[in-house]
C-alpha cells in the first residue's frame, strides 16, 4: 500500500494505481477526455491535470498516467489546475467546436470564452480511436501518420485497410465525431446548451428531422431560451433568447459546487 | 526483389525498422506500398506502424524521386544569404515546386531547414555533393553540369 494525501484526504492506495484511480475511488471529480478505462492511459489531452508537491515546489502532472508514490501530496482543484484545464479546453474547442463532449465539458467547467480562432477541424488527436483499434479490437488498422501540423489519423496510404473489419469501434469512442454539436455560436464557438438542461436535446429529436440539431419544440417560456436550427425546413428556426448570449449566466444550471463538496479541503483555496 | 533486400537488411540490422526502410529507400528511391507491406510482414509489425514511422521522417518518401536529387538549404544563415534565389532559379528552370519531381523523372527539388554547414551558405546539395556559396550563376552552372550528366563524387564538399 502507498500512502498519499489527495485534497487533504489521507488514503492508502494500492501499488501501481494512478492518481486518477484514487480520485475516482474517492469520488473526486477530475475531467478526462483521452482516458478510457478499457484502454491504456495516454496522458495526451492534459485535461486531467492535477497539482502535486508541497510549498513552492509544486507541478502539474496528468493524473491518468502518474502512478501513486509514497507520501505524494495531490490537489485536484487548485486555481492553477483549473486555469490550466480551462486553457487546454479552450485550445481543444478552438480545434473542434463541433464536439458535443467538449462543449458539455466547457459548460460544466464554466468556460465563458474561447480566445483562439476556431479551426473547425474534425479531430482533436486524442488517440482514443487508435488505441481502441489496437488494444480492444486487435486490428491496428489506423494509426498516426506524418508529424507536426500535418499529423493525422489514417489508414496506411489513405486507402481501405485489410486490417480493418469495419467494426466501428473507432467511431464509437470518438469524442469529436460521434456526438456532434452543431449549435456553437460562431462568435464565441461555445454552446453548452445540452448541458444546461434545455429539452429536448439535439439527439432526442435529431432523427425526426434528419438533422443533428432539431430543437423545434423548445419551450421558450419555461427556459427563457431559444435555439437556432440551421435546417431551413424547420419553421421555428430562430428564436432569440431575451437579450442574452446562448449561455446566459442567469439561466444556466448552477455549476457543480466544487468548493463545498466533501473532501475538497485545499491548501491554496479553490478559485 | 524487395523481399530479398528486406530479408538481408533485417538480418544485418537485427530486425530494426528504420535501417531496413533506409535501405529500401536508398535502393529504390522511394517506399512503395508493396515494400511497406512486405516490411511489415517480414518484421512482424502492423502496416499502420510501419506507415506511421515512414511518414514521420522526411527522409522517407512514398513517391518515386528523380535521378538527381537537388536539396537547397533554407536554414537561417543560407536564407539571409539568398537561398531563396537559388530555389527560385531551380524551380523556374526545372518547372517544379520544392518537393516536386520533373515529369521525366530526372530531377527532384527539395528544401531543408539546415545542413549544418552554415559557413559556406547558401548551400545546394546535388546528389550528395555539397556546393557552397551558391550565387544564381553558380546554380545555373550546376544544373547545366547535372543535365550534361557529369559524374559527381558523393559526399564531397565543393565550395
Amino acid at each position: 500500500m502507498t500512502h498519499i494525501t489527495i485534497d487533504g484526504i489521507d488514503f492508502d492506495a494500492s501499488k501501481g494505481s494512478t492518481i486518477l484511480d484514487v480520485a475516482k475511488f474517492l469520488g473526486l471529480e477530475i475531467p478526462t477526455l483521452c482516458y478510457d478505462e478499457g484502454l491504456s492511459a495516454w496522458g495526451g489531452c492534459r485535461l486531467c491535470l492535477v497539482e502535486i508537491g508541497t510549498g513552492k515546489r509544486t507541478r502539474l502532472v496528468s493524473s491518468c498516467t502518474y502512478p501513486v508514490e509514497e507520501g505524494l501530496v495531490v490537489r485536484t482543484a487548485t486555481k492553477r489546475v483549473i486555469d490550466a484545464r480551462k486553457m487546454v479546453l479552450e485550445l481543444l474547442i478552438a480545434q473542434c467546436p463541433t464536439s458535443k463532449t467538449l462543449q458539455d465539458m466547457a459548460a460544466k467547467m464554466g468556460l465563458d470564452k474561447v480566445r483562439f480562432k476556431p479551426k473547425w477541424e474534425d479531430c482533436i488527436y486524442c488517440g482514443l480511436c487508435v488505441r481502441m483499434c489496437e488494444e480492444q479490437m486487435n486490428a491496428k488498422a489506423i494509426g498516426f501518420a506524418n508529424r507536426g501540423e500535418k499529423l493525422k489519423i489514417t489508414t496506411p496510404f489513405n486507402i481501405n485497410s485489410e486490417d480493418c473489419r469495419k467494426c466501428g469501434a473507432c467511431i464509437y469512442i470518438c469524442p469529436a465525431c460521434t456526438l456532434r454539436c452543431d449549435g456553437p455560436n460562431p462568435e464565441n464557438v461555445l454552446c453548452g446548451r445540452c448541458y444546461n438542461d434545455l429539452q429536448p436535446t439535439c439527439l432526442d429529436v435529431s432523427d425526426d428531422y434528419n438533422c443533428w440539431m432539431g430543437l423545434k419544440y423548445l419551450n421558450v417560456e419555461s427556459t427563457g431560451f431559444g435555439a437556432v436550427c440551421p435546417s431551413p425546413h424547420i419553421e421555428a428556426s430562430f428564436i432569440t433568447p431575451p437579450n442574452s448570449s446562448r449561455r446566459s449566466k442567469s439561466s444556466s444550471l448552477p455549476l457543480p459546487d466544487i468548493q463545498n463538496a466533501p473532501g475538497y479541503g485545499c491548501e491554496n483555496g479553490v478559485r | 526483389m524487395v523481399s530479398t533486400i528486406i530479408e538481408d537488411a533485417a538480418v544485418r540490422h537485427h530486425g530494426l525498422l528504420i535501417p531496413v526502410l533506409q535501405e529500401i529507400q536508398e535502393h529504390y528511391g522511394y517506399l512503395s506500398e508493396e515494400a511497406v507491406k512486405e516490411v511489415a510482414n517480414k518484421l512482424g509489425m502492423k502496416i499502420s506502424d510501419v506507415y506511421g514511422v515512414a511518414s514521420f521522417y522526411t527522409a522517407f518518401s512514398f513517391t518515386p524521386k528523380g535521378k538527381h536529387i537537388i536539396t537547397v538549404c533554407n536554414g537561417t544563415a543560407c536564407h539571409v544569404r539568398g537561398a531563396s534565389r537559388a530555389v527560385d532559379i531551380l524551380s523556374e528552370e526545372l518547372g517544379i515546386k520544392p518537393g516536386g519531381t520533373t515529369p521525366d523523372m530526372q530531377f527532384t527539388l527539395e528544401t531543408v531547414a539546415c545542413l549544418g554547414c552554415c559557413a559556406i551558405g547558401p548551400v545546394v546539395v546535388a546528389d550528395g555533393k555539397y556546393h557552397g556559396n551558391m550565387t544564381p550563376a553558380k546554380v545555373e552552372k550546376l544544373l547545366l553540369n547535372l543535365r550534361k550528366g557529369e559524374s559527381i563524387e558523393k559526399d564531397k564538399i565543393c565550395v
